[in-house]
């Protein structure tokens, strides 16, 4: 952050942090861009990320993904901060909103995966403790089973009921109040 | 849109990955549904049966009800997810105009209000019609150690408003204040609201360019006024709110007070 705040751009391609995928494959970023995950902060504030930051959870293709995402909102952080500060007048709100707005579309594309990368991408925010992506992906994953029955939510995520129709019927019995 | 989330690709790759996420990130997914709908995930196998009881956030929308029908609900749903951790309330309640709810009623809302609360929550926010609120009770309640984001409507700001001065008082860490009103509350909303700032102001130290300082709390950075006129802005800014602090909105719900 202070790097990104300073505006000096010696200082900001001075701090850039190397991350390393589990097939060893490495991703040179800003520490903007590296600290959006909280894991990261800590391991740079920690001072052990010389000779780089491996991340032995993370694949290269889900990695590169995860930075993608970073770099976005890494940069619209920045943006923010500025209008906020220096703009005094509705003008910053309309900045705020066009902001917001290109953010909100970078998302939504950012979301057209496949399933088995969506959940990738859940346990790499997780593991890297990104706020932002995790809330993004998990909220994707709820609205998919939105509206449906339980039976549908079975059969979209292939989900085996191992319970017994009588224990079934005991758990529809104590939710009922869900239900009415 | 979700073409990619469909039936047969799921079956293509045969596994349940879902289930296999970890505790933590499945409570976090069934925060973002509905509370009822995350209640009814509980008969879709073993893995499931109790993991609702353990979603940090509860949403609870009605509508098109009366209190008496959601209060089964709402009440068996706090029962039993009981003393899990909550980070964040949202509740919000629409029902038909003619219905005027009766005290039991009213003391229904206060008693889920102060559950959350009671959990110490983060965010809080209580959509209701403002008859259907009484404060009283809320004097009595400690400190709200956590509360950082909160968002009212009318209630706050009409009726014997002190339940927005209480709540204030009580959240020290309190950071961001959102107040939804419609149009046709706007002008009694903005009265009740400037009492209140001032009200808080004016026992503190009297400086009126550093409301920040005034509140209890120190890091309220935003306050936000729904569906607001340069009144109130001005009126804000008078008392020390930096502009950058105020945001308006204006939700489709509230424009339909325009007309």
């Amino acid at each position: 952050m202070a790097s990104a705040g300073s505006g000096d751009e010696k200082a900001a391609a001075a701090a850039m942090i190397t991350l390393i995928s589990s097939d060893n494959e490495k991703f040179e970023v800003t520490e903007a861009t590296a600290t959006l995950s909280q894991t990261i902060r800590h391991m740079i504030e920690d001072g052990c990320t010389d000779g780089g930051v491996p991340l032995p959870n993370v694949t290269s293709k889900i990695l590169a993904r995860v930075i993608e995402y970073c770099k976005k909102h890494a940069t619209a952080a920045a943006g923010e901060e500025g209008s906020s500060s220096s703009f005094s007048d509705a003008a910053f709100l309309e900045v705020d909103r066009a902001f917001l707005e290109e953010l909100e579309e970078f998302d939504d594309a950012f979301l057209e995966v496949d399933r088995a990368t969506l959940f990738d991408l859940i346990l790499a925010a997780n593991y890297l403790d990104i706020k932002g992506l995790l809330n993004l992906t998990c909220q994707k994953v709820a609205d998919s089973v939105k509206g449906k029955t339980p039976e549908q939510i079975r059969e979209m995520y292939n989900i085996v009921n191992d319970l017994t129709p009588e224990e079934e019927a005991e758990i529809r019995r104590e939710t009922q109040w869900a239900f009415e | 849109m979700p073409q990619s989330m469909t039936a047969a690709e799921a079956q293509a790759d045969g596994a349940d990955r879902i289930s296999a996420l970890p505790d933590g990130i499945l409570r976090h997914v069934l925060g973002f549904l509905e509370a009822d709908e995350a209640v009814r995930t509980s008969v879709l196998a073993q893995r499931w049966e109790d993991l609702w009881k353990f979603m940090r956030t509860l949403r609870i929308t009605r509508s098109s009800t009366t209190i008496s029908s959601s209060r089964k609900f709402v009440d068996h749903l706090l029962n039993l997810r009981g003393r899990s951790s909550l980070d964040k309330f949202l509740f919000s309640l629409t029902y038909a105009n003619d219905v005027s709810p009766s005290e039991n009623q009213v003391s229904c809302l206060n008693r889920w209000t102060r559950y959350a609360l009671m959990q110490e929550v983060e965010e809080l926010s209580l959509d209701v019609r403002e008859e259907v609120y009484s404060q009283t009770d809320l004097r009595f309640c400690p400190s709200f150690s956590k509360l950082k984001t909160l968002l009212l409507n009318e209630w706050c700001v009409t009726g014997d408003h002190c339940a927005l001065a209480c709540i204030l008082q009580h959240s020290p860490v309190l950071e961001k204040l959102t107040i939804d009103l419609c149009r046709e509350h706007l002008h009694v909303g903005l009265l009740f609201l400037l009492d209140e700032i001032k009200d808080q102001i004016v026992p503190s130290k009297a400086i009126y360019n550093s409301i920040e300082q005034s509140f209890t709390s120190e890091q309220l950075n935003l306050v936000e006024v729904n569906q607001c006129v340069f009144d109130i802005m001005k009126f804000l800014i008078t008392y020390g709110i930096p502009l950058h602090k105020i945001s308006i909105r204006q939700n489709s719900r509230s424009s339909g007070c325009l007309n």
